[in-house]
Parts: structure tokens; C-alpha cells; sequence
């Protein structure tokens, strides 16, 4: 990611078609023209950067130090907010841990499938194109609407998966209302949601690898297990690692509209996540600053995960977007 | 055999996001010898098993539109009803405005996609070709916002848009969506790739830059900037938890707040609640077949969505 080099105007170079500078004010030099225009060109998104990155994170540092409903006047509190967030909340740990189970249920799975379908595939073949817009539909549409579908798909009565159980003399739970099933069925619909995204990147990535590899590495006398072993997986690593930064960015952060959408945190906390805490603390509770102080809980934590995946998988891989 | 296109295709103007190439190699398959049709066949059941699988979703919505209530208990592996209901979708129309979310939704991504690509593209020309002190650090300053989850800003954004007295206004949804990093990022990566001398040439003549940008660099970029539509288009059409804080009257609600007033209205009436996601998916899946291209692009480009 090379700076540009500097642009090469020729001071002097350059007339201007309104015509020459009518008296010193409108004299310029090209370079300060050109400074100019950058500052102006950069405008509307650096006064958006402005506003809605820098002003806000400063803001919700300061939102986060107080305890404050909107209405009544701010009252500053320092730090209280995330000790107690951290050491008086339970539910805060509840849904803290609910994020991670439900990152594990999503990204590992996702991960795996995506793989196992693109080995089976592992070739170029005429139609993919057409495979591929099936395949991303599920990214593209709302997951708003795509949650509807699954409550339906999870429903008890009449829903395509129970029934599908019952064809095999499985009675089917009652999916999103039993606490141990509901997080799962969450996750399970957000692992179908990236299924092809993930299978389409492992393809673009396993047809890159030369064909010469897996000659030399027959000849060396390795097994199809052995080949997958040295020559695919480690050269598969960088997409593996980028699939799994970016489904681990998403899925820290806990799936709002799909908790929301299907069961508003329920049975019990039994699907309270980051996001949908947050966003009960600060929209039902109208406790502005706890919820200020939770989203910097959110970054930190995203935070450390996305480092120590960088430390223990970034390291091996070189990797580059560009 | 080449036809693996977007994801996969190599286009010298579009390096591959990961900057995987391709072996174009026509041969791959060969030295396969008798396991070559076998895998072949195995590879398009594959290909087909996880198409239908994606799909059937969407396949069970359509099915359940068209049923009544008492089918899908009565007899709910039938996937096409007899008679087909299709007062489902009339009784939805009529008793919820679904056509005012959608005209809602409608313009504000009209409004917003045209405002983020031309801001990002202004922006990304500037940190591509344009030399004034601090650029590089404005652009890795931009580069590390991307980092912050948007929960840690929600929360004062929302105090801001109140104060703004932006509160239940569409405004709330279109200011905020005009710029991102992202989009600034991919196309000032684009326009690098653009050969200089065609500026340089139109600058000696005497053009300025805004003419240069508008007349040169745009219409060069035409694949680059539909890409950024395209995800700017899913960025805010898809949009929930934003809209969803923002708006309150029912009559300013976007589509996915509407769909999600439309659960909460006719929480297990299912024919008519999946008639009306129906009609809620319609216009993003038309956009989205009819621009695939930009979307799989797009979508290939950006980790998008949990």
C-alpha cells in the first residue's frame, strides 16, 4: 500500500482556460491550486469522518463516564459504569458469553462447511455463475426477512424442519423457545446465511493452487490425506484467515437483528448477546451511559480476539489485501 | 472452462480481493484420467446440493404465501398448495403499507447510494492523485475508523441525530450513510491503477481538476463505481437496527422495520406474514439479479454480514 508518488506538475506548466489570473488574489502557484482542490475534493467525507467517527467516538467516551436517562441532567460518574458492568451486571456476562458460544457456532462450522463443499467441488466448471447468484442471495436480501423465513422454518407446527424430522420418526423441538436449542438454531441460521460466501472464496482459492504441488507431492509417495495436510491447508491459509477475521468482526458483535427478530433475547437470557444487551440497556432501560460504556467493552473485546488471531494465525500467513 | 468469472476471474482492472490469481491453465483437470467424470459429475451435485440448499428457504417462503393457515398444519410438506392462496398477498397489501416502506427504502437508498459514490469517489481521487499536507494521514486515519464496531458510536450518534432534531426524519438515515471508508478505500486503490498520462495530458491543456475527475477519471471507473453502489446499496437498504432506533412513526418505517412491525403484527400467521416478506424481498432481489455482477463483486470484496 505505496503512498502515491507526488503528482508531477510542472510549476508553470498548466494555463487556465478562464483565462489568466485577473490580479495578484487570484494568483496562484499549481501547487497550492492543487492543495486546494484536494482539501475541497476530500470535503464532504473528511466533515463525515469528522462528525460521525471522531466527534462520536469522543462523545461516547464522555456519555460513557455518566449516568444519564436523556432527561433528567447527566450526572458524572467516572469510571462506574463499566466496573459495573463488569463486576455487577450478571446478565452482562451472560450475554458476553452467549456472543462467544455464538461466534464459535458460526464461524468454525462455517468455516469447515465452506471448505468441505469447495474440496467436493475443486474444479472449474462451466455454470458456476449461475451457482454463485444462489449462493449469495442469502448475503444480499435482509437478514430481517431471512429471520422471518426461519421462524417459520423452526416452528413447531407445520415448520419444514420438524416436519422433515417427523418423516424419520424424529419428534422436533420447539426450536427457538427451548434454552438450549435457541441459541444453536440462531447460529445455524446465520452459518447457512454465509455457506456459499465461504465456498466460493476456498474454490478461488484451491483453483489457485498449481497443479505441480500435488504432482510432486504424488510422487513423493503422499496420500490424499498427506496432500491436503502440506500442500492445500497451509496454502489455503490466507483465505482461511481472512474468512475468519471478518466472520469473527461480525459475529463478536452478536447478531442484533437476528436475536431481535427471532427471540428478543429469549427463553430467559438464553440468547442475550452484546448487541441486543446493549441495545435493550440503552432503548428500554434508557441507560444511555451503561449502554456508551458497553459498546467500548464491545471494541475491546473484538479487539483482543482479532490480535491474538492475528498473533497465532497472521503470523503464518502471508497475507495481503490490497 | 474459463468462465468461472467475478469471484474468480482475473481482470488486470480488478485484482482479485485477495490477490489470489487464477491458473487460467485449461489443462487443470487433466492426468485425472477415469476418476475425471466421476468428480465431475460429484462436482455438480455439490455445486447443485448447496444452491438448493440456499434456496429452499426462500422456496418454503413462497410455498407457505400461498397456503392458508390450515394447510400448513394439516398438510405442510406440500409444497405447491391447492389452490394457490393468493388473496395472501392482497389481504397483506391492503391491511399494512408495504408500498409506503418500499417507496420509503427506495428513495432513501437512491439518495444515499448517489451521495456516498460521488463523496467516496471525490475522496478517493484526492488520496490517489492529489498532493496536500496531512493526506496520507487522513487516509489511515480513515482506514483505522473501519476498525470501530459501530455499537461503541450508536449510542451518541443517537443523541447527536436527536439534538439535530433529526429524530423520526429520513435525514437520520440518509446524512449518516453518505461516506465509507471502504468504498473510499477500493476506489482509491482503482484509480492508482489508472495510467497517469491521460490527466497529465487533459491538465497541459488547461482542464481542471474537477474537470479531469468528471470527465477522465469517472467514466474510467464506471465498473469500480457500480461495485460501491452496489455495497452501498446492501449497506443501507438492509440497514435495521439503525432505522429501527430512528424512525417512529409506522408511516416513515423502511422496508425492514415495516417487516418487523409486520411480524410483531401477525406473529404466527404464517401465509400471511411470508406473502408480505415476499413482497419485501422482491425489489432487492430484482436489483440484485439485475446487476449481479457489481454484487458478487462487492460481496466477494468485503467480509459483509454475520
Amino acid at each position: 500500500m505505496a503512498a502515491a508518488p507526488a503528482a508531477e506538475v510542472t510549476p508553470g506548466s498548466r494555463s487556465d482556460t478562464l483565462g489568466p489570473p485577473t490580479g495578484p488574489a487570484r494568483f496562484r502557484s499549481a501547487k497550492s491550486r492543487e492543495r486546494l482542490a484536494g482539501y475541497l475534493f476530500l470535503a464532504p467525507s473528511l466533515l463525515h469522518f469528522l462528525v460521525f467517527t471522531v466527534y462520536l467516538l469522543g462523545l461516547s467516551l464522555v456519555i460513557s463516564t455518566w449516568v444519564w436517562d436523556l432527561i433528567t441532567p447527566h450526572e458524572f460518574r467516572g469510571l462506574y459504569n463499566y466496573k459495573t458492568l463488569l463486576f455487577d451486571d450478571p446478565v452482562f456476562w451472560i450475554a458476553f458469553r452467549n456472543t462467544l458460544l455464538y461466534a464459535v457456532m458460526t464461524i468454525f462450522p462455517g468455516l469447515a462447511l465452506g471448505l468441505l463443499f469447495a474440496l467436493a467441488v475443486n474444479r472449474q466448471l462451466k455454470g458456476m455463475a449461475i451457482f454463485r447468484t444462489a449462493y449469495f442471495l442469502p448475503v444480499v436480501v435482509p437478514t430481517v426477512a431471512i429471520a422471518i423465513v426461519f421462524r417459520f422454518l423452526y416452528s413447531p407446527e407445520g415448520g419444514l424442519i420438524n416436519e422433515l424430522l417427523g418423516l424419520v420418526g424424529i419428534t422436533g423441538l420447539n426450536w427457538l423457545e427451548e434454552p438450549a436449542t435457541a441459541l444453536p438454531a440462531i447460529a445455524a441460521m446465520s452459518v447457512w446465511q454465509k455457506l456459499g460466501w465461504n465456498m466460493t472464496f476456498y474454490l478461488v482459492g484451491l483453483l489457485a493452487i498449481p497443479r505441480q504441488l500435488y504432482e510432486a507431492a504424488e510422487l513423493d509417495g503422499a496420500g490424499r490425506w498427506s496432500q491436503f495436510r502440506h500442500v492445500t491447508w497451509p496454502l489455503l491459509l490466507p483465505i482461511t484467515f481472512f474468512v475468519l477475521v471478518t466472520s469473527t468482526i461480525d459475529s463478536l458483535r452478536g447478531g442484533f437483528d437476528q436475536v431481535f427478530m427471532m427471540t428478543q433475547g429469549g427463553p430467559g437470557y438464553s440468547t442475550y448477546t452484546n448487541s441486543f444487551y446493549l441495545y435493550k440497556q440503552a432503548f428500554n432501560y434508557f441507560h444511555y451511559g451503561y449502554a456508551a460504556a458497553y459498546g467500548w467493552l464491545i471494541f475491546l473485546m473484538i479487539g483482543v480476539v482479532i490480535l491474538f488471531q492475528f498473533k497465532v494465525v497472521g503470523k503464518r500467513v502471508q497475507y495481503d489485501i490490497s | 472452462m474459463t468462465s468461472l468469472d467475478a469471484a474468480a476471474r482475473v481482470d488486470p482492472e480488478h485484482p482479485s480481493p485477495l490477490g489470489t490469481v487464477l491458473p487460467g491453465d485449461p489443462g487443470y483437470d487433466s492426468g485425472r484420467g477415469g476418476r475425471r467424470l466421476g468428480g465431475k459429475i460429484l462436482a455438480y451435485f455439490v455445486l447443485g446440493l448447496v444452491a438448493f440448499i440456499a434456496l429452499v428457504p426462500f422456496i418454503w417462503m413462497l410455498s407457505g404465501s400461498l397456503k392458508t393457515l390450515d394447510t400448513i398444519f394439516n398438510n405442510p410438506l406440500q409444497v405447491i398448495p391447492d389452490p394457490p392462496q393468493w388473496s395472501n398477498y392482497s389481504r397483506v397489501w391492503n391491511e399494512l403499507p408495504l408500498s409506503r416502506w418500499i417507496f420509503n427504502s427506495s428513495y432513501i437508498v437512491v439518495l444515499a447510494v448517489i451521495g456516498r459514490v460521488l463523496f467516496t469517489a471525490t475522496a478517493a481521487y484526492a488520496f490517489a492523485r492529489l498532493q496536500f499536507p496531512g493526506r496520507d494521514y487522513i487516509f489511515y486515519a480513515f482506514l483505522a475508523g473501519l476498525m470501530i464496531p459501530p455499537e461503541v458510536t450508536l449510542i451518541p450518534a443517537f443523541t447527536l441525530i436527536r439534538q439535530l432534531g433529526w429524530y423520526d426524519n429520513h435525514l437520520a438515515l440518509i446524512v449518516p450513510s453518505l461516506s465509507d471508508a471502504f468504498a473510499i478505500f477500493l476506489l482509491r486503490q482503482f484509480f492508482l491503477s489508472i495510467p497517469r498520462e491521460l490527466e497529465e495530458a487533459a491538465r497541459i491543456d488547461g482542464a481542471s481538476y474537477l474537470r479531469v475527475f468528471f470527465s477522465i477519471i469517472l467514466p474510467l471507473s464506471s465498473s469500480a463505481l457500480a461495485v460501491v453502489a452496489a455495497l452501498a446499496f446492501m449497506d443501507v437498504w438492509n440497514s435495521f437496527q439503525w432505522p429501527l432506533i430512528m424512525i417512529d412513526s409506522i408511516n416513515k418505517f423502511t422496508l425492514p422495520v415495516g417487516l418487523q412491525f409486520l411480524q410483531n403484527s401477525r406473529s404466527t400467521d404464517w401465509p400471511v406474514l411470508m406473502a408480505g416478506n415476499m413482497i419485501g424481498l422482491i425489489p432487492v432481489i430484482v436489483v440484485y439479479l439485475a446487476c449481479q455482477k457489481y454484487f458478487v463483486e462487492g460481496i466477494t470484496m468485503s467480509g459483509l454480514k454475520g
